[in-house]
């Protein structure tokens, strides 16, 4: 018994820690001495006889906690429960709950013990909020006790029955150990002592792990996932199975883009794989590889990309003979891609560039495998179909013959059954356990993985969202990239576990080159990627010895196709590789102008009072501000799309309140649906059968989460989306107003007691298709619905929506801003977050902040004047903390915390033009807004080695800002690539000859250079919030680089229509320094000019005489010679006008 | 002659319009700054710049000086003059933001937004406000004098008190001890006399020492059997002479006596040593609140307030919570007659849920009764308590 249970552990650790009593101490010290009690004492362990018409068991699972409760009631005449009994696995927690809950439920009747709550038992055992779920568990676990014996007994009729207990056959494991512990099988004494050891164990265990390094625990490693393990013991054995191109397949379709060939596996007579390439779009090669006549098709989600009528190029076979076919996309000369395939045995594709270069190499060491051992398996289940639905068609006999054939009937159906179980028993086990879950599997081992290599490379990025370096590291030692959308608490840096959203992008720097490639591996199943160096020598004639380092990315995906799109970049054109993905997946959103300002939230401002007085109170401190968030407490108890009566009693009045200062807000609202009956939302959507089904595919699947009992809507389904979206018109979302904007949260999905704390792979969709084939979309199509919604319910669906999101996928830039989910108040993690936004960026999603502050714990008050100094520059810039920490307005530290944190927001708000036109830009070219260094300076080489301690990012190419992430740090050391720098702060020169400086770093202030050569738009008069500023004149920042020549770009509209875009609203307007002249270049001007009050122009070396504009009317200037900072005042031009001024 | 008046007049005007526009957001003690010359000097002394310049729509000073009436400047200041109602000072960025933030609505001159002059309205609410708020701090105040002079002499002469009871727990003590010498006294008696007996006894048998004995105690002379003896003596001893059991019952009820006396001092003595280090008010008018509570009901809690003690919070049926001891040391009765000082902090109450430990502040308020006005749970575990009492109107 302890041996199994020290294999599941599967550590060593745990035991050192087991066999210290100090860790008990430690138990009690955490527990409420109640708990304690029930757990060493626990009382009524055991189990009744099932059989007994008298006899109710329920058994319940909250798998979160590897719990899993069975609880007994035997029941009298006259409905009062006279024994309750209980077996449990898990958790201290969990076995006082239901030790506690059987003794209150004994003697009561069967009502009044439906009416106990999971609040009673947790209030009464005093349990910390972590350990609610075992309360709940215990409430679940009457519950489902009681409703099996009104089953039983019918004259009783169930109400309730929260329909997570579990079939036993899934739970072989615990009920060995129930076995174990049965009273009646082993001796008194033995079993006391048994049963003390296990619980002292299983509490021990399950508290290390809840406690310390909970959530590593809750989340799966490579090695205990069989696909990801399997597919690198190949890499491993090279025991991969063997395929080859069948090279007289080869063919190019009718419409002379798509060339197919087909793929045979080395075993087989019959080809079941075949390969399609084409080019999508200029310098984009997709490869498909599918099977050719599936027994079931192989799911390919629908609405990541943007659109399946792509640009196909035209294809043509350059050469082919035996060994190899040499394909080449596109006609034009200089932009098409060659593609050479090898067909096998070790078959390999190149894909060359116009000059004939490798870019990327796939399959080049022979990783691909494409599992489809379950043909057998299929064929059942389709007899198995076939079988019910001629069974179904029985009713239609007459009721005579009915009654004459039940039983025969009967009999046959028993041994129907019993011939299931043998067909079962002979079918191959594919179940898959995890954390007390069984995922059923279905339909056996489906992976897919292909080896990628990017040949010259050292550096490659992407694959957000991991809080991990900005470059790639190696993973042949540990666990490889993983990308599974879950709802991870607490999570660490610098790991590669998955956290909320994912992005299957990998970006690759060639060396010596000033391009990017990419590679988009379009698979939104559970993914796991391998990253790894392989240095080859080559020799040439001039230079002797020449290495070449290469980087490999292995992926893994769980089922689904292989579908790869190549991004190849030219020389010279860094930012191509970014518009080529977004001409794919879609270009990143354009949200209205108050979303670029400061936002303010906290779990939760409980009251519309309190967002009042915030509204105050800002104005108050004089600290600007846009947004008030109104997290899940706002609602009438979680159901989303409401208002809490007592707490929000009037959000339209509030939401006018707020207004009036040119605010907005913003209210939560999550994808699990409260499982209420009464509730007119619930009811649609049950009514409609839109919820996620369980792995039968006809139950509902319901999970724990913050309303309880919840249900999920199954957005696949395109009229759950036209539904969802509906749900935000203004007179259904009652209390909503268009200066409310949306947050979905919890769209991983998340669900308390779910695997992975998410929905069981084997749920099904529409369609039948089960949810691993689409797990890490899911969070897309959610705000997918959301952004539909918002731009129905304007009459005239011309406001652009505002949403957040926490899960994310390729294609979510189209609707929402990211945010990098529940972070810790701590130095590490503010040193992490940058890297993560960096690589959110170059994966095509820049709209991305954090919860500025930490989400979790309470930072000191330099941690959070340090968070507010950086994260002022990110692109989404809120503050956002837990309910259990302290508060923390910005005001609440008191000065100087109080002023540096005003002083940081400020300058937020001085360089909203600049920021605007950066999130106009991002829309229109998918240029990343925060940019890694080495982006903006491909020809520094120092930059791509860059630590992550001594880091500093850009935003755009105008601004750099070197975060200080280290307590007590006063300076650092910059690295300023060569040019022209001026000091945010001071303004000073610094003309850098492409070294470290080092840099004061007070606490008033950390290190931020404007660069030279870029003119910055910013307005000085800051306000307290965004939109009072709109029509304030505009302050130019003309910074020389030094040929002294400089320029920049500036976007103004309206600010939260679409008009720029249906009635071309705008101005887009460059303006330029050269030769002594500061000039515009207009793209686009039909909107209202914007005043110009002030020019300023650093690094002239040089006092001018005079100053005029195009009129020849001279400028009032003055100058500072210490700062070289040449003033113009009120030159009397516009943004939007097109004008010049001469320097003399 | 009457065009020529006209003209003047409009001339006159839009003098008077220009001047305004001029000295528009001026604070009236700085306004000699600002009169009509050739220069104006930033009030910081940092520069000189022509008086055209001053409200042009462009910052010239580095402190803002000279856009006291537009926005230009990120760091000037707006004087409303509110006519009507209190005067103040603004952040020049509220100026024509396009929200009136004077009452008199002049910061937004030139918004397009039209504000509704609110100053005469509010002064009236203000002034119906201070009305009410005095009469009540009058009243409160005629209360507090009534509390003051019932304060229990106790908490008057709480040194002297101390001397007193200690004086006596001093006397007790003595008694004690003295009881204590006599105890051991008898214990050593108790424990010598059958030996004394036994000695005796044979002293009376020995012959040549009879006469002297026969002396004492002519009864004893008749017995001459040793036995005898011993219990005779025993039995005379009882009756006659102090009986060590008897005596020893005696003290422990002498014993016990002085302790119930000192166990009243001294839970005397300790009550009100703790208000001897406690800051009860120039008046010792907070001796009022000493070992009082005061409860508060909501619709999940009771909660219960006692002031120099604790707060709890008590489930309508459950278990009750501590939500903070009494910080003593930040208790300052000084500070009370600040305005924004008036806090009594309690923490260190019971651990919350992965959380702090509770706390609570209170703040106290001005009122006619004793009683909890209002409680809230500012952040988790952190609760702020309004509560008003006459002692609080000052």
């Amino acid at each position: 018994m302890l041996n199994s249970l020290i294999k599941h552990s599967n550590s060593s650790l745990w035991l050192k820690q087991t066999l210290s009593w100090n860790g008990l101490n430690q138990i009690k010290r955490f527990y409420d001495q109640k708990v304690v009690d029930h757990f060493e004492n626990p009382r009524n362990v055991g189990a009744l006889d099932k059989k007994k018409q008298s006899v109710g068991s329920g058994i319940v699972g909250a798998l979160a906690c590897g719990d899993v409760m069975r609880l007994d009631v035997d029941i009298d005449d006259e409905g009062v429960i006279k024994q309750a009994v209980f077996k449990t696995f898990g958790c201290g927690s969990a076995i006082a709950s239901s030790s506690l809950a059987t003794e209150l439920i004994k003697g009561k009747s069967v009502d009044e013990a439906m009416g106990v709550t999971n609040t009673e038992i947790a209030n009464e055992l005093s349990l910390p909020p972590v350990k609610l779920h075992c309360s709940m568990l215990a409430q679940d676990a009457i519950r489902a006790a009681i409703c099996n014996w009104k089953e039983k007994n019918p004259n009783h009729v169930c109400v309730c029955g929260p329909e997570i207990a579990m079939s036993p056959k899934k739970n072989r494991i615990i009920f060995n150990l129930y076995l174990a512990t049965d009273p009646k099988k082993n001796k008194q004494f033995q079993l006391l002592y048994m049963k003390k050891v296990i619980c002292f164990f299983l509490f021990l265990f399950i508290l290390i792990l809840c406690c310390e390094c909970a959530d590593q625990s809750k989340f799966k490693l490579c090695s205990q996932s069989t696909f990801c393990e399997n597919n690198r013991e190949i890499r491993k054995n090279g025991s991969g199975p063997r395929f080859s191109f069948v090279p007289s397949s080869a063919k190019i379709d009718e419409n002379k883009n798509l060339f197919q060939v087909d793929l045979l596996r080395f075993d087989e007579l019959e080809p079941k794989l075949f390969l399609e390439i084409s080019s999508v779009i200029p310098g984009v090669v997709r490869v498909k590889i599918n099977e050719k006549d599936p027994d079931l098709n192989r799911y390919q989600v629908e609405g990541v990309l943007l659109t399946e009528n792509f640009n196909y190029q035209n294809a043509e076979i350059v050469t082919q003979n035996e060994e190899f076919v040499l394909l080449r996309f596109g006609s034009e000369k200089e932009k098409h891609v060659d593609v050479k395939l090898f067909y096998g045995p070790s078959w390999k594709i190149e894909i060359l560039n116009s000059d004939g270069e490798k870019i990327i190499v796939l399959n080049h060491d022979s990783l691909f495998n494409f599992e489809m051992d379950k043909k057998d398996f299929l064929l059942n289940k389709e007899k198995q179909k076939e079988d019910k639905k001629e069974e179904k068609k029985d009713p239609g006999k007459e009721k005579e013959e009915e009654k004459e054939e039940e039983k025969e009937k009967e009999k046959e159906k028993e041994e129907e059954k019993e011939e299931e179980k043998n067909q079962e028993d002979d079918q191959p086990n594919y179940e898959e356990r995890f954390g007390g879950n069984t995922d059923s599997r279905p339909y056996g081992p489906s992976s897919v993985a292909l080896d990628v290599l990017f040949p010259d490379t050292e550096h490659i990025y992407g694959l957000p969202e991991h809080s991990t370096k900005l470059s790639l590291e190696d993973t042949e030692e540990g666990e490889p990239f993983r990308l599974y959308n879950v709802d991870i608490l607490e999570y660490e840096t610098e790991s590669r576990m998955s956290l909320y959203g994912s992005i299957p992008v990998i970006i690759s720097k060639p060396n010596n080159q000033k391009t990017l490639h990419g590679i988009f591996w379009f698979n939104p199943s559970d993914t796991w990627i391998d990253i790894s160096t392989q240095e080859a020598q080559t020799k040439t004639k001039l230079f002797g010895k020449n290495s070449h380092v290469s980087k490999r990315a292995h992926w893994m995906s769980e089922t689904g196709v292989i579908d790869l799109f190549i991004m190849t970049g030219q020389e010279g054109k860094m930012y191509q590789v970014f518009e080529m993905y977004d001409t794919l997946t879609g270009f990143p959103y354009f949200p209205p102008s108050f979303s670029v300002a400061y936002h303010q939230c906290r779990w939760s401002y409980k009251t519309q009072k309190e967002i009042q007085n915030l509204n105050e109170k800002f104005d108050e401190y004089d600290i600007p501000v846009d947004v008030f968030w109104m997290d899940v407490d706002h609602t009438d108890g979680k159901k989303y799309f409401t208002f809490d009566p007592r707490t929000y009693p009037d959000p339209k009045q509030l939401s006018k309140t707020v207004s009036e200062k040119g605010r907005q807000l913003v209210a939560i609202v999550d994808p699990h649906i409260k499982k209420e009956n009464s509730w007119e939302l619930y009811k649609e959507a049950q009514s409609n059968d839109y919820f996620i089904k369980k792995s039968d595919g006809q139950t509902d699947y319901e999970g724990h989460c913050w309303p309880g009992t919840s249900k999920w809507p199954d957005f696949l389904n395109p009229k759950v989306i036209e539904w969802w979206s509906s749900r935000f018109s203004y007179d259904k979302y009652e209390g909503s107003t268009n200066n409310m904007h949306i947050w979905n949260d919890m769209n991983e999905p998340a669900i308390f007691n779910g695997p992975e704390m998410s929905i069981p792979r084997d749920t099904i969709h529409l369609g039948e298709i089960e949810h691993r084939n689409i797990h890490n979309s899911y969070g897309l199509f959610v705000t997918k619905g959301t952004f539909e919604g918002l731009i129905k319910r304007n009459k005239n669906q011309n406001e652009r929506p505002f949403i957040l999101t926490r899960s994310f996928f390729a294609g979510s830039q189209r609707y929402c801003t990211i945010w990098t989910g529940d972070n810790m108040a701590n130095w590490d993690q503010l040193k992490y977050t940058e890297s993560m936004l960096l690589s959110l960026g170059l994966a095509g999603a820049p709209l991305s902040g954090e919860d500025t502050g930490g989400f979790l714990n309470n930072p000191d008050e330099e941690l959070f004047s340090r968070w507010f100094q950086t994260f002022a520059f990110h692109p989404f810039f809120r503050s956002h903390s837990h309910t259990d920490t302290k508060r923390r307005e910005p005001w609440v530290f008191g000065d100087p915390y109080t002023s540096i944190i005003r002083e940081s927001i400020k300058i937020r708000y001085s360089l909203l033009p600049f920021y605007y036109t950066q999130f106009y830009k991002a829309s229109t070219k998918g240029k990343p807004i925060m940019r890694p260094l080495w982006l903006v300076f491909p020809e520094d080489v120092n930059l791509l080695n860059e630590e992550v301690e001594n880091f500093s990012y850009m935003v755009s190419s105008s601004i750099l800002i070197s975060p200080i992430s280290e307590k007590n740090q006063r300076s650092k050391e910059v690295y300023l690539p060569k040019g022209n720098w001026y000091d945010f702060h001071t303004l000073e020169r610094i003309n850098s000859k492409g070294k470290s400086y080092k840099i004061d770093a007070p606490l008033e202030k950390i290190p931020i250079f404007y660069r030279g050569g870029k003119i910055v738009p910013r307005k000085m008069r800051v306000r307290r919030s965004s939109r009072l500023m709109e029509n304030d004149p505009i302050t130019l920042f003309v910074f020389l680089d030094e040929n002294k020549k400089s320029s920049g770009t500036i976007f103004i509209d309206d600010g939260h229509s679409y008009d720029f875009k249906n009635s071309k609203k705008y101005i887009h307007q460059k303006i330029i320094f050269q030769n002594n002249k500061l000039f515009t270049k207009t793209f686009h001007s039909n909107y209202d000019p914007a005043l110009i009050e002030r020019i300023l122009i650093f690094g002239l070396d040089q006092t001018p005489k005079n100053i005029m504009d195009n009129n020849n009317q001279d400028l009032i200037f003055n100058i500072d010679e210490n700062m070289d900072m040449i003033t113009i005042k009120m030159p009397n031009l516009s943004i939007g006008h097109d004008w010049q001024i001469f320097i003399q | 002659m009457v065009k020529f008046c006209f003209l003047i007049e409009i001339f006159l005007f839009i003098l008077l319009i220009k001047n305004q526009e001029l000295t528009i957001g001026i604070d009236p003690k700085d306004s000699q700054h600002y009169l009509p010359k050739k220069t104006f000097n930033c009030l910081d002394g940092n520069g000189e710049i022509p008086y055209s310049y001053i409200n042009d729509d462009y910052c010239d000073c580095l402190d803002g000086s000279d856009e006291p009436g537009t926005n230009a400047c990120s760091n000037g200041k707006f004087f409303c003059h509110n006519e009507g109602l209190d005067p103040k000072k603004i952040p020049s960025s509220r100026v024509n933001d396009g929200y009136c933030d004077c009452c008199s609505g002049e910061d937004e001159y030139n918004s397009g937004v039209e504000c509704i002059n609110t100053c005469s309205s509010e002064h009236l609410i203000k002034k119906t406000k201070n009305e009410k708020k005095e009469k009540l701090r009058k009243k409160g105040s005629n209360k507090r004098e009534q509390m003051i002079n019932e304060i229990d002499d106790l908490f008057l002469n709480i040194d002297e008190e101390i001397e007193k009871s200690e004086g006596k727990l001093e006397i007790q003590k003595m008694k004690k001890e003295k009881l204590k010498q006599r105890k051991t006294q008898i214990l050593v008696y108790k424990k010598q006399l059958p030996k004394l007996i036994e000695n005796y006894c044979n002293l009376l048998l020995n012959k040549t020492k009879i006469k002297k004995i026969e002396k004492k105690n002519t009864c004893l002379l008749k017995k001459k059997d040793l036995l005898n003896c011993k219990n005779d003596l025993e039995m005379l001893i009882k009756s006659k002479f102090d009986d060590p059991k008897r005596s020893l019952k005696k003290i422990k009820k002498q014993f016990q006596e002085i302790g119930k006396k000192k166990k009243v001092i001294d839970q005397k003595l300790n009550r009100i040593k703790k208000i001897q280090d406690l800051d009860l008010g120039e008046h010792f008018e907070f001796s009022y609140w000493f070992e009082k509570c005061f409860e508060y009901n909501s619709d999940k809690y009771t909660y219960k307030f006692c002031p120099f003690d604790k707060v709890e919070q008590k489930e309508k049926k459950g278990k009750s919570f501590n939500l903070g001891k009494f910080k003593s040391k930040k208790w300052k009765t000084k500070k009370l007659s600040h305005r924004a000082k008036r806090w009594m902090l309690f923490d260190n109450g019971d651990r919350c849920n992965n959380g702090p430990k509770r706390s609570t502040k209170i703040k106290l308020l001005c009122g006619y009764s004793e009683k909890i006005v209002s409680i809230k749970e500012t952040s988790t575990c952190v609760y702020e308590m309004r509560f008003q009492s006459p002692l609080m109107c000052f």
